[in-house]
């Protein structure tokens, strides 16, 4: 039972150490990718309160500067949101009226969410355009259509799902989008493998070492039982003996 | 709209984009953007977009803000005249940095 354990304790502390590192990894990723998607929706619910002869200008603009934050997604969202407060403002900068009837308004939204969705891919997507840089990958640099879709997903720097919700929206790549998220994937595990791969040789080697004092120690205490049952053995004699020697003359013959 | 003057004329007729200009002007995106578009409507700034390839540079082009002639003479002359006005208030003892605080 114990060597059972023996062997079953380090091979778990690998792979929940691989494990946790996973998924801190994917997590953070997600993280940084859901303030990343929330930050442009900011910026598009504030494009879509502008007029449409500015929209997209200023849209395109918001998004560039948003990209160039992408390191910081929190200060990312926090500008964002500003920029989407000031909105107003800008109206007035622009000579439009801030305030426009309610009609207007949902004209404006429903003109602008209809030329957002008419985009086939965002422009944006880490800086990238997706669809040419799926073809620069396919075309120029040689790569096979599994290949391409993995140098794309790795290079883009952004998160899997939003990966996913982008390449969703092209039918032409949708095909082999689970292959690319499942390769993706795949990369990411084995490079955290690798990463741990250092630190399972020293743990081994720490065990080997913790195994081989354990022994030591064992052989040195069944030394020192053997030692102390030899002295304990010889004692039990001599103490016999001097018995014996006691009362050899007892009782006294007359 | 002083810092963000003071941020365009110290550029040297570099161009800038929001971010920099915010930057350099120590403004908030909130104050910046409606801050630009009433200098662009007035024409003491102009706009255009930066010329790169996106995918070559890996990110998207952003549009670059540089002071007009017209704004450069327009926003120093603005500039003078504010100055001008504060030393007269100050030499008058009517001016205080702070409204509602009495000048000692």
């Amino acid at each position: 039972m114990t060597s059972i354990w023996l062997i079953a304790a380090p091979i778990g502390v690998v792979v929940l150490a691989v494990l946790r590192d996973v998924l801190t990894s994917l997590a953070a990723d997600e993280a940084k990718g859901m303030l990343k998607r929330r930050g442009r929706s900011v910026l598009t619910t504030a494009a879509e309160r502008l007029p449409e002869h500015v929209r997209d200008r200023y849209l395109e603009e918001w998004l560039a500067e948003h990209a160039s934050l992408a390191d910081t997604p929190i200060a990312a969202l926090r500008w964002a949101r500003r920029v989407r407060s000031s909105v107003p403002e800008i109206l007035a900068g622009l000579n439009e009226p801030a305030q426009v009837g309610r009609i207007e308004q949902r004209r404006r939204r429903r003109e602008a969410r209809r030329q957002l969705r008419l985009e086939p891919v965002r422009k944006h997507l880490a800086g990238k355009d997706l669809g040419a840089a799926l073809d620069t990958a396919l075309r120029e640099r040689g790569l096979g259509r599994l290949a391409a879709l993995g140098a794309v997903v790795r290079e883009s720097g952004a998160s899997r799902i939003e990966i996913a919700r982008m390449i969703a929206q092209r039918s032409d790549v949708a095909v082999s989008f689970a292959e690319a998220v499942g390769r993706s994937t795949g990369f990411f595990v084995g490079s955290a493998i690798q990463r741990w791969t250092r630190n399972t040789e020293a743990i081994l080697i720490y065990l080997q070492t913790l195994l081989d004092g354990f022994r030591e120690g064992l052989e040195l205490v069944t030394s020192s039982l053997a030692q102390v049952s030899r002295s304990l053995g010889l004692m039990w004699e001599a103490i016999r003996e001097a018995w014996r020697n006691m009362f050899s003359g007892w009782p006294p013959t007359r | 709209m002083i810092r963000l003057l003071g941020a365009l004329l110290g550029s040297a007729g570099n161009s800038l984009y929001g971010l920099e200009l915010a930057k350099a002007s120590g403004l908030s995106s909130g104050t910046i953007y409606p801050a630009l578009a009433r200098l662009e409507r007035i024409g003491w700034v102009s706009s255009a977009w930066e010329e790169i390839d996106p995918s070559v540079e890996g990110r998207p082009r952003r549009r670059l803000y540089t002071m007009t002639g017209h704004g450069s003479h327009a926003a120093r002359a603005a500039l003078e005249e504010l100055a001008t006005e504060l030393d007269g208030l100050r030499l008058r003892g009517d001016w205080s940095p702070r409204p509602g605080v009495q000048p000692a």
